[in-house]
């Protein structure tokens, strides 16, 4: 049962359902099927749906009503009455599109999916879910809400993204700052590369606007490990300066320097009370609900 | 041993230092990938091929494996096995020497000249076996490789040119049959190489053989001949006597032609241009038959320069008419006309026909000597197995027979058919009664037909006149000659050759009831020269060539001459082929033609041996062939299976690149 969902989570399975609904919906609940075992209730007091009961669970949530009836264990799951604004903010520059030979997507289709299947599952909640997608300026903007269609919206803006250009960090989270109002969890996206001084204290400001934040890093493997074994001119997708080079050469020097910045932003978002993930495009998406469903019930 | 067909490709080897240089001077080349960040990317030397990977050596030695096969291959190199130097170092040496004793080597002094140069070969080879053809048209003499090499000189001093046109081809086979297999072989050909002799089909001569051609009387200066001589009767008991001469050399001759016999002696001096043929007329009196003989002057080939004929009508050719009598009476009035037109005689035609009507079950095959001509008046539809058989043995032997459908068309047409006799399908009848207001008419002779000549102008016009009532309608569709066709296209007399013979058919018959075609004046001179057509008259004049005697057994006669053989008048002259002076080269286009090689211009006139011994020649171009297909094959699969470049994702490459 585990193997199945972790397959239902598998990146290379997921980037090949076209339709964002689909591939969140089947996500989602492939991985809270995943979790029965868990205590995750939902956080509301609006009766949702049963489910079997799990020994260990809380018993104050098991429905005595129904043990009397049918002789079976269920216990009641609620739906969050008191709705939350989730932010998600996606970096779209043209870094973003890069695929390396062992990823099944771009790093922009892999931040998208994440993005997508925690909208589903917080819509599913009761939450408002927002979208600020941005390059060098704002690219996609929709503000938060519940109502029908909001999903639906949400996740069309998410296949219209296309990488392109430059990242302007600090313009993007300048503009959506005064969207912010209400209490509410940021979820952003990015491969933060080259900000990792600036950004986890333009992440952290958000916190003055009763926001919770959480970072979530996507990269791909070959920027982890430079795995190419011919030469190579490297061309940046974002400033077109190049460097030919062989890989094999200068690796272990790359690994040393790739290590110092992912450990430099985890230190600089730790002291900015910022919660941050890494993701690889290989990494199943059971890592970023897990963190998100984690985050979101710390909040409530 | 090893040896090379071509070996100038062995240049192009030099090829081979191409990709070791660049191999020597190879990096990769850098792919182009674009890539999210170059910030921790550093600068490094890229390195060069063949210090990273022993594979790319692997892959050079395969490619200069697979260019040095296609060019060993277009080298053609041939391995002789050493059987051929274990001959070379016992020394067994074999020379043939194939002389050719045609009638033209009597000329210019040629034959004395070829026995002295065999002489001179000899002596000079004395350690060598040595082995003779004598040829002329036949193989006149053969004499085995052997240590007794001045036996082939006393051979060959016995010996002198035949009267016979020369025939190498079967010399040259039998000749290279005679080395044997472990010797090395020299094959000498002594000849005029005379144009009409050796423009030929030859056989091939084996590499291993070295050829070597000693041309003869290779300028042989000028030559007239007489070529013919025909006598045609001009009515007052006179005969003129036509003979054809030609200037064979390249100079202006005015040669004297003499004219004598019993009782006559004239002269004629025709003026001829280099190649001409002109022919010269003389007036002699024809009352009785006797023999005469025109010549010319001695020149560099004198047995042309005679020729002996007799001024006498030719004997009467034989006509056997074989008539369906009570099958068909009509068809007997259609003979009758037929026999008439046959039978006339006229002072200005020599030519005269003895016709003899029996009953069609007379044909038999003893009746197959008895006549030079035979007519079927509408017989052939009542042939029985045997007497097809029979038509078709006079017709192989060179006989000309005349066949007439009757009232059984159908059957006799099919038969035909059926029979092989041709390939045309018998389709219908054309018209079918004589009141017919729109008769048929005649349309068209072949232009090369003897028709042709003798229906021309007025004589034609009379022909077209000719009305024919009905005619059996044939699709054609074989090679059958249409002589006469009608308005329409559809054949009225063909031409069915078969064998030496030919067979005529007529699609209607000569009777009014088809045409009217025997009332006319047309009939005569179509009858006559429809029989004369097929009909060899030099033959039934006996005109023999001295060969030809030998073979015909005639009397003691192997010289030109006239003779009588009970009461028949025989001519027998030189045949004019082994008269002209053309030679064929022999430095460059007949030994390319004996031994399949290229032709050289700066080939000397005695090529040199095309093989260095006679051993099994073995062909290795096929060998280097699929060396080379192998080597492709294996390389394409390494390049597809290691080049780098392709080790990308093709649409990651040009998505990020």
């Amino acid at each position: 049962m585990a193997s199945a969902y972790q397959e239902l989570l598998d990146p290379d399975y997921l980037s090949q359902i076209d339709n964002y609904l689909l591939m969140a919906k089947g996500a989602v609940e492939g991985f809270l099927s995943g979790m029965h075992r868990s205590v995750y209730h939902g956080f509301g007091t609006e009766f949702l749906q049963y489910r079997n009961y799990v020994p260990g669970e809380d018993l104050k949530y098991l429905d005595w009503k129904v043990y009397a009836k049918r002789d079976q264990l269920v216990t009641k799951v609620f739906q969050e009455e008191t709705s939350m604004n989730v932010y998600f903010v996606v970096d779209a520059s043209a870094s973003h599109d890069y695929q390396g030979e062992r990823a099944a997507c771009s790093k922009l289709r892999y931040a998208c999916m994440i993005a997508a299947s925690l909208a589903y599952l917080a819509s599913r909640q009761g939450d408002n879910i927002a979208l600020f997608a941005y390059q060098d300026s704002i690219v996609e903007a929709i503000e938060p809400g519940h109502r029908s269609g909001q999903l639906l919206r949400f996740l069309q803006a998410l296949v219209r993204l296309q990488p392109a250009g430059g990242a302007d960090h600090d313009g993007l989270l300048q503009s959506i700052t005064h969207h912010m109002r209400n209490r509410g969890l940021v979820v952003y996206f990015s491969d933060m590369l080259e900000a990792e001084k600036s950004l986890p204290r333009q992440l952290r400001a958000l916190r003055f606007r009763h926001c919770d934040c959480l970072a979530i890093q996507v990269l791909d493997p070959d920027e982890r490990d430079l795995p190419h074994a011919y030469p190579v001119r490297y061309v940046d997708s974002e400033t077109e300066a190049d460097v030919t080079t062989f890989a094999g050469t200068i690796r272990a020097q790359y690994q040393t320097s790739m290590d110092a910045f992912q450990d430099a932003l985890k230190s600089a978002f730790s002291h900015a009370q910022v919660e941050y993930l890494s993701l690889l495009t290989t990494d199943h998406l059971g890592h970023a609900l897990g963190k998100y469903l984690s985050k979101r019930e710390a909040i409530a | 041993m090893l040896t090379f067909a071509n070996s100038l490709f062995l240049i192009a080897l030099a090829g081979l230092t191409v990709p070791v240089i660049l191999h020597l001077i190879d990096r990769e080349l850098a792919v182009d990938l674009k890539f999210p960040s170059v910030r921790f990317i550093g600068k490094a030397r890229l390195p060069r091929r063949e210090k990273r990977r022993l594979r790319d050596l692997l892959l050079l030695l395969l490619r200069l494996a697979l260019f040095a096969s296609v060019v060993l291959a277009f080298a053609q190199p041939i391995w002789i096995t050493p059987q051929a130097s274990m001959a070379e170092e016992r020394q067994l040496r074999q020379t043939v020497y194939v002389v050719d004793a045609s009638s033209s080597m009597v000329g210019d002094n040629a034959w004395a000249e070829a026995v002295s140069a065999v002489g001179a070969e000899i002596s000079d080879r004395a350690d060598e076996q040595a082995g003779l053809i004598v040829f002329a048209d036949k193989i006149l003499v053969q004499v085995e490789p052997s240590n007794l090499a001045s036996a082939v000189g006393e051979v060959l001093s016995r010996l002198e040119p035949t009267y016979a046109a020369g025939s190498p081809a079967l010399a040259l086979e039998h000749a290279v049959r005679l080395f044997h297999p472990d010797a090395k072989s020299r094959l000498v050909v002594v000849s005029d190489f005379q144009e009409t002799d050796w423009q030929t089909d030859l056989p091939g001569i084996p590499r291993g053989v070295e050829l070597v051609l000693l041309p003869v009387s290779e300028s042989p200066g000028s030559n007239t001949g007489i070529v013919r001589v025909n006598v045609l009767p001009i009515g007052n008991n006179l005969a003129r006597v036509m003979v054809s001469v030609r200037n064979y050399g390249a100079r202006k001759a005015e040669p004297r032609l003499s004219l004598s016999g019993p009782g006559i002696a004239q002269e004629k001096y025709p003026v001829l241009e280099g190649g001409q043929l002109s022919t010269v007329s003389f007036e002699v009196d024809a009352s009785e038959s006797r023999p005469m003989r025109v010549s010319l002057p001695d020149d560099n080939y004198e047995r042309d320069n005679a020729w002996h004929f007799w001024v006498s009508p030719p004997p009467l050719i034989r006509v056997l008419a074989f008539l369906p009598h009570l099958d068909e009476p009509e068809a007997i009035q259609g003979f009758y006309f037929l026999q008439t037109a046959l039978e006339v005689e006229s002072e200005t035609d020599w030519i005269r026909f003895d016709v003899t009507a029996v009953d069609r079950g007379f044909f038999h095959e003893s009746m197959l000597e008895e006549a030079e001509v035979m007519v079927f008046p509408a017989t052939g539809a009542y042939f029985n197995d045997d007497q097809w058989e029979y038509l078709r043995s006079f017709l192989e032997q060179g006989g000309t027979a005349l066949m007439l459908p009757g009232a059984s068309f159908p059957k006799f047409f099919r038969n035909l058919q059926t029979r092989g006799f041709m390939q045309s399908r018998f389709i219908g009848l054309a018209g079918n009664t004589n009141e017919r207001l729109e008769p048929f008419h005649f349309g068209h002779i072949s232009p090369n037909s003897g028709l042709a000549d003798v229906f021309t102008r007025e004589a034609a016009k009379d022909l077209y006149l000719v009305n024919i009532y009905r005619y059996v309608r044939l699709h054609l569709n074989g090679e059958e000659t249409k002589l006469l066709a009608f308005e329409n296209g559809d054949a009225a007399l063909l031409a069915l050759p078969v064998g030496k013979g030919n067979l005529y058919v007529s699609t209607f018959a000569f009777d009014p009831s088809w045409t009217d075609l025997p009332l006319r004046n047309s009939f005569l001179p179509l009858v006559r020269e429809l029989v004369e057509e097929g009909f060899d008259l030099d033959r039934q004049r006996n005109r023999l060539y001295v060969e030809e005697v030998v073979q015909l057994l005639v009397g003691e006669m192997d010289r030109p001459g006239t003779l009588e053989v009970e009461g028949q008048f025989w001519e027998i002259n030189v045949n004019p082929s082994e008269s002209t002076l053309a030679r064929v080269d022999t430095r460059q286009w007949l030994p390319s033609v004996l031994t399949g090689e290229p032709i050289q211009v700066a080939q000397a006139s005695v090529p040199p041996p095309l093989g260095a011994t006679g051993g099994q020649d073995k062909p290795l171009w096929p060998w280097f062939l699929m060396i080379a297909l192998a080597a492709l094959f294996l390389e394409s699969l390494w390049v597809g299976l290691a080049d780098p470049v392709k080790s990308l994702r093709p649409g990651k490459v040009a998505k990020n690149g």
